[in-house]
């Protein structure tokens, strides 16, 4: 995901003249090739996330679409303030990258976990959630970026995920299995390609990847859900806050009381465990 | 109409007094504590035949965006918020919300939580020079602001890469919420702090108009290194009974404050009359 990121900034570059890239000190032997091909469009600011997000706001504001990157919890909690104010609140073309989505940093422990990012982004109200599960969805996310002038959060995986069967999309989703089956099994991010790479939803059931969300976007999502009597929610996150409460919020409000829903989350326990990203899966995320 | 700094400054005071005893709201003290220094930004863009604003409105971006009231009363003077009624200030539902916004016309970012400004400002300036058109950005910050540490993360870009356009004024006060701020966490030695962050200070009289309109000049035109502008100012000013006193950060005044405030700020603006 992260190469495909950089080869789609590149591209766009290329279109259009039109792009920032900041990082926060991050990314090393990854964004190389934008930064010599562009040197006059990328920024590394230094370990300072609060003053990379403010001015990643002030480029927008001249009209310019400005990618921010760095590890998950980094430049979204660190600078919680500079992305609710800043960015969202005057709705600028700023996306804010961020690698390392749930427990993707394995051993790195708890400080580089991103369990808890979704529930502060999916706050911001003009902010688009857009979480890719392979290198194809994250070029899907990128194209829906580059064509939109809004807030935006990426919530990448790491690098080397194999790519999802899937078959067909709309602007918010990608179909993976479809069975004309009562029963959805509805995922965003990293936790839909964990599910597939590892044969954990049937084959006879709809398997969809939501990759883009947020709270623009609960028609959507509604439109989805109230096609089944049964969804299963899968996320790599905390429940709190997250994915599945999303869901589980747009099927509240819209009175959705005929279909059970069934969230998928990481269990609190998860926190502070020193696992791999597997373990995590395995042992974490109820499934069955 | 004469449009001269100081007349500039009157307007604000004089209006903000009315605001805010109609809107029974705060921080009349932090706005009397600046109005000379927005006074002299808005009197450097005025076209000196005409007296109106050249093109468009300098760019202020107001870091202390609870002295919002210096901000939109200046463009009340100058005739740039048409359309738009001012006396809605703290009423459900105006633009003019009480710290800096915006939703009213000529005002880049909306602040309010303290350490904002300076990070926008850089850029704001790296986006204009991507597109060859640089314009000088003003940055008002409180001094208390200054105990921030997006500041300093701002300040340490500016000084190590010489951002251009970007002239920040501290407003310094020495004022805070609980009183003032070298009790509460001082910023001394502010000066050898600039300094080592690579910035030229100038210092002025920050309610002095000949220092300030010479420190804006020279500062625009400074580029071997980023300049900041430290103004010394005092909470409150002129009023005798606002002068240093952080209670006027919260204080609305009655009317009977109201009338006091006019009849100090006549004699202060027209000492012969």
């Amino acid at each position: 995901m992260r190469n495909q990121f950089i080869r789609s900034l590149i591209d766009r570059q290329e279109s259009h003249q039109d792009v920032f890239l900041l990082v926060a000190d991050l990314g090393y032997s990854l964004i190389e090739p934008f930064a010599e091909l562009y040197p006059d469009r990328y920024l590394n600011l230094g370990i300072a996330e609060q003053n990379m997000i403010s001015i990643s706001a002030g480029i927008a504001s001249q009209g310019f679409k400005v990618f921010n990157y760095s590890i998950a919890n980094f430049n979204t909690f660190r600078a919680a303030e500079q992305l609710r104010n800043d960015v969202d609140y005057h709705g600028l073309d700023v996306t804010t990258v961020s690698v390392g989505g749930g427990c993707a940093y394995g051993h790195l422990g708890y400080s580089h976990h991103a369990l808890q990012d979704y529930a502060l982004m999916r706050s911001l109200p003009n902010m688009n959630i857009y979480a890719p599960a392979d290198p194809r969805s994250c070029n899907i996310c990128l194209n829906s970026i580059f064509d939109a002038r809004c807030p935006n959060y990426l919530r990448l995986h790491k690098s080397n995920e194999p790519c999802l069967p899937a078959l067909a999309g709309t602007n918010n989703y990608l179909t993976i299995y479809s069975n004309n089956s009562e029963c959805l099994h509805l995922a965003t991010g990293f936790a839909a390609n964990y599910l597939v790479t590892h044969k954990k939803v049937p084959y006879t059931d709809d398997f969809i990847l939501m990759y883009l969300w947020g709270n623009q976007h609960r028609q959507a999502c509604y439109q989805l859900i109230s096609q089944y009597s049964v969804v299963h929610v899968y996320e790599d996150h905390l429940l709190s806050g997250g994915f599945a409460s999303w869901v589980l919020e747009v099927a509240a409000q819209n009175e959705c009381y005929n279909i059970r829903i069934k969230p998928h989350a990481f269990s609190d326990h998860l926190v502070g465990q020193s696992v791999t990203e597997d373990y995590a899966f395995t042992h974490y995320l109820e499934i069955n | 109409m004469s449009r001269s700094s100081q007349d500039i400054s009157h307007f604000i005071r004089l209006r903000t007094a009315a605001l805010t005893y109609a809107s029974n709201s705060s921080h009349i003290g932090s706005v009397y504590s600046c109005a000379d220094i927005v006074a002299c930004i808005y009197h450097l863009h005025l076209n000196t035949c005409t007296r109106e604003i050249v093109s468009k409105a300098p760019l202020i971006l107001l870091s202390k965006g609870h002295a919002c009231l210096s901000i939109y009363t200046a463009l009340e003077y100058l005739g740039l918020l048409e359309n738009y009624d001012l006396n809605t200030y703290g009423s459900n539902n105006t633009v003019f919300m009480s710290h800096v916004s915006h939703k009213v016309p000529h005002i880049p970012f909306s602040t309010g939580s303290l350490g904002h400004g300076l990070g926008l400002a850089v850029g704001m300036s790296l986006g204009m020079q991507a597109k060859g058109v640089p314009s000088p950005i003003y940055v008002v910050i409180g001094d208390g602001e200054l105990q921030e540490g997006s500041v300093w993360e701002a300040l340490m870009y500016i000084g190590a890469h010489n951002v251009q356009n970007i002239i920040p004024i501290i407003d310094y006060n020495n004022q805070q919420s609980f009183g003032h701020v070298s009790s509460t966490l001082s910023l001394e030695p502010i000066l050898d702090k600039f300094i080592s962050f690579g910035l030229e200070p100038f210092i002025c009289n920050g309610h002095s108009h000949v220092e300030l309109l010479k420190a804006l000049i020279e500062a625009d035109e400074l580029k071997a290194a980023p300049p900041l502008i430290l103004a010394m100012t005092t909470k409150g000013y002129p009023i005798d009974f606002m002068l240093d006193n952080h209670e006027w950060h919260y204080k609305s005044p009655n009317l009977e404050n109201l009338k006091a405030i006019e009849e100090q700020l006549a004699t202060y603006y027209y000492p012969n009359a």
